[in-house]
């Protein structure tokens, strides 16, 4: 998985570091404010159209997406299988002989909508990590009077991202290559076979910390953070605030449609709602 | 002019060591002057370079005795932020200075920690972008350039909190040939852009000799020579019994100059070697040398036995990225293959498909005639062993016997067997002693011995080493190509990825040299190392003693590929 920067010009790549938390949060409030998952697979196609509208690859985002699949799959079945309401239409048990574990068609609805609010929750954080440099971010937090040695903590984390990665690579490499399977497809078994990338990751993950407070340490970063200037400067434009109405009437809309019209606890609302038209029609 | 650092008997003990890391050291560096500290590993050069900018003892805590000042600054008394506005510090592993997300952020981080004006930091950025040649990856995640390109990002960062020293701990260890001359032409440029105080850190003395004011080279936490490179250098003798390998130019001339009764001085570079030697021999009765058997390094292996084939394998990555193109080669029983190329030209994809880390795109890869497709990285563990170049990536156990032990386990073996196995390999590599030490706490040298153990453990046909000089000293290089000569000599495939080309020379018997992604050329050492525009073509270059051998051509009529044989050749060649 790479979170690295893209960079790019569009109008959501200029927007400031706190516009795109507002979207984020706005990315979360649709989220809670249906449970219907067509509502949500319709959240999706929009942040994922404003991704290809912002020139991020396809590829990249469904690559990141295709790597959640597991993630996904076991979302679907576990709440499948452990959520169902009264009165469900029960369609197949797990285990029939003991009537076990029944599958209706309201918790696979029901589930489909959990698996499309994660997905779109993930959807909204990539998208503002592929359009923004961590920088920008660190300024952004900055201006939000969050203390720059803890802004600067959490830019340093972020940037290490991708060497980690790397290092995760090598350890894999290194441990196959002494005969250690990881490829189970069995989830158990697949956690068990990651115990021994535990010593490498942790020694990695100390050395890279000690290494990194010797680096900053050495460019005076402990000299008096008070006085630290940045050379780039994040100034809120016009736009941003437009955005930030703009994410608020949506949000307003959203819930109030949602809680006390549509989609909010009736998990196929849509699909009943064509059903109705097309009977009428 | 003043000095920039003065040490007067300093010794310093980290915190919890009863060992000394720095003994009774003193020391004056003027400013202005570029000095060249180097020594074998663990010879308290790192330590010393940390006393300068404060981080002995304010990071690294200890029992610090003596005073360091640095620009008048005792460095007890500041604290290391203090001292980051007169010292700079470069440090060996350039991934691990790197902590900003672009190149451009990481060059403003030092001057924006300082509180320089906006306007004063973009101009600095830009004096780093140009000095350092980086101008084409300013967005770019410092994390994804090269090592070469990483290093000379760190270096423009520390030029942009224009220090008035600059201590530059090993900065081109881990790179590539053209990684360590981007480097060392920063380095050098910068050096005569700024005129600033210069202390380099390094185990390459062949390449800094002619660049540096002053030499200095410590031994056992102790500094043991101390002047001008032309003095340091004429004490061969002495350099060489502490572990360091001195240029061989330096050693030619003064092996003619004692043999001969002349004085030959020290050269510091090829033009000044060949020129003093040219103007010897040419006083000289030369007579014609004939070549001796020995001097012939070409395989010995058995043809049409082959235990790798390599059939028109092409790699292609995500992202369209070709690795590797109809590559076509065949490795026999009991070979020594060095796989020579820059970064990026295909040599750790390649011997990735040895094992299945990595499946052909195209073409197969067969293991003793067996399809790699059609086993597990696992299975064909059992045939192929692979040491990667950083060792604290390999190490999952906290006992070196359980290390050694891990891969003889994942096979399924008995507990006695892995036993046995762990025991023998142990003893192989000289590490009996340590078998109920934690890995971890090794030195770089033994964890190298520790992962290659653990490779020999699974008792594999082919052994794959991936840089095995990598941040290691002469003599530790020296003693793991050894190891792998010895291994090679009871009947191992031996395959080592390395750049350096005087390794190469002395245990390699096959070199093949790749270039993005193709197989540029595939001989003998004496034969590679004579197509001088091929090598060139891919930043690489022969080892001196065959550079300088090919110059002299008119009195060493054949390729030479070690200092010795060139030593040997002129002293017969002359009457």
């Amino acid at each position: 998985m790479s979170f690295d920067y893209v960079p790019g010009s569009s109008s959501f790549h200029r927007l400031d570091p706190r516009s795109k938390l507002i979207f984020f949060v706005l990315a979360f409030i649709i989220t809670e404010a249906f449970d219907d998952p067509v509502l949500l697979a319709v959240e999706f196609v929009v942040i994922l159209s404003i991704g290809w509208l912002s020139g991020i690859p396809n590829s990249k985002m469904l690559g990141l997406f295709k790597s959640m699949i597991p993630v996904f799959l076991m979302l679907f079945v576990l709440n499948s299988i452990w959520w169902s309401p009264p009165r469900a239409n029960v369609l197949f048990y797990l285990l029939p002989a003991q009537k076990w574990l029944p599958i209706s068609y309201e918790s696979m609805v029901y589930s489909a909508g959990v698996v499309f609010r994660f997905a779109n929750v993930l959807a909204a954080l990539w998208l503002i990590m592929l359009t923004t440099p961590i920088s920008r971010f660190v300024l952004g937090f900055v201006k939000w009077r969050l203390p720059p040695s803890i802004a600067m903590g959490i830019g340093i984390g972020l940037a290490s991202l991708p060497m980690l990665a790397q290092e995760l690579g090598m350890v894999t490499d290194a441990l196959k290559s002494r005969a250690w399977e990881i490829e189970y497809k069995n989830p158990i078994k697949k956690t068990r076979a990651y115990i021994p990338f535990f010593v490498p990751i942790l020694f990695h993950t100390i050395q890279r910390a000690e290494n990194i407070a010797v680096a900053i340490e050495s460019r005076a970063f402990g000299l008096d953070i008070s006085k630290r200037t940045y050379w780039r400067e994040e100034q809120m434009s016009r736009t941003d605030y437009i955005f930030w109405v703009l994410c608020a009437t949506i949000a307003i809309v959203c819930l109030v449609v949602g809680v006390y019209g549509l989609g909010y606890g009736e998990y196929d609302f849509v699909y009943r709602a064509i059903v109705t038209f097309l009977s009428r029609a | 002019m003043g000095n920039a650092v003065e040490f007067n008997e300093v010794s310093f003990a980290y915190t919890g060591s009863k060992q000394l890391a720095l003994k009774n050291i003193n020391l004056t560096i003027a400013e202005g002057e570029l000095l060249l500290i180097t020594g074998p590993s663990g010879a308290g050069k790192t330590t010393l370079g940390c006393c300068i900018n404060g981080l002995v003892p304010h990071f690294y805590t200890g029992d610090l005795s003596g005073t360091v000042t640095a620009k008048g600054l005792n460095t007890k008394n500041y604290t290391i932020g203090t001292l980051s506005t007169r010292v700079g510090m470069l440090f060996q592993n350039p991934s691990s200075q790197l902590v900003s997300p672009t190149v451009v952020d990481e060059l403003a981080f030092g001057p924006e920690n300082l509180g320089v004006s906006r306007e004063e930091i973009g101009k600095r950025i830009d004096y780093s972008l140009d000095v350092m040649r980086l101008r084409d990856y300013v967005d770019r995640n410092p994390g994804t350039l090269s090592g070469g390109e990483q290093q000379a990002c760190a270096l423009g960062a520390i030029a942009a909190m224009r220090p008035d020293i600059y201590v530059l701990d090993e900065p081109t260890s881990n790179l590539d040939p053209i990684g360590s001359r981007t480097v060392l032409s920063a380095i050098t440029e910068l050096a005569r852009a700024e005129k600033k105080t210069m202390i380099i850190i390094e185990h390459k003395i062949e390449e800094l000799g002619h660049i540096v004011d002053r030499m200095l080279v410590m031994n056992e936490s102790q500094i043991v020579l101390n002047g001008p490179p032309r003095d340091v250098l004429r004490e061969t003798e002495l350099l060489e019994r502490v572990g360091l390998k001195p240029p061989p130019a330096a050693v030619v001339c003064n092996n003619l100059s004692s043999k001969f009764k002349v004085e030959l001085g020290v050269p510091l570079t090829l033009d000044e070697a060949c020129d003093k030697l040219a103007g010897f021999l040419s006083t000289r009765k030369i007579r014609p040398v004939p070549e001796i058997g020995k001097l012939s390094n070409a395989s010995k292996t058995k043809e049409n036995d082959a235990i790798i084939t390599i059939e028109g394998l092409s790699h292609v990555y995500p992202g369209d990225v070709e690795a590797l193109k109809e590559i076509n080669l065949r490795v026999n029983r009991n070979e020594f293959l060095a796989i020579v190329g820059q970064n990026g030209s295909g040599k750790t994809t390649l011997v990735k498909h040895l094992n299945g880390l990595l499946k052909p795109t195209k073409g197969r890869v067969l293991i003793d005639a067996v399809d790699t497709t059609t086993q597990t990285t696992a299975q064909l563990s059992r045939q192929v062993g692979m040491v990667f170049q950083n060792p604290d990536n390999q190490l999952v156990k906290f006992k070196v016997t359980e290390e050694v032990k891990f891969g003889p386990r994942n096979l399924g073996l008995s507990e006695a067997e892995c036993e046995t196995r762990a025991v023998e390999v142990l003893e192989a590599v000289g590490l009996s002693s340590m078998m109920k030490k934690d890995p971890h706490e090794l030195g770089q040298g033994e964890k190298q011995r520790v992962v290659l153990a653990s490779a020999l453990a699974m008792r594999p046909k082919i052994l794959v080493i991936d840089e095995p000089t990598t941040g290691q000293d002469y003599r530790r290089s020296r003693d793991i190509m050894s190891l792998a000569t010895k291994l090679n000599k009871e009947g191992s495939t031996i395959i080592v990825i390395t750049h350096d080309m005087s390794l190469v020379a002395e245990y390699a018997k096959r070199v093949v040299v790749m270039h993005q992604g193709n197989v540029l050329y595939d001989g003998t050492p004496r034969d590679v190392f004579t197509e001088t525009d091929l090598l060139r073509s891919t930043y690489l270059s022969p080892p001196q003693a065959t550079s300088l051998g090919m110059r002299l051509s008119a009195y060493v009529p054949y390729t030479v590929l070690t200092t010795d044989e060139l030593v040997d050749v002129l002293t017969r060649s002359v009457v």
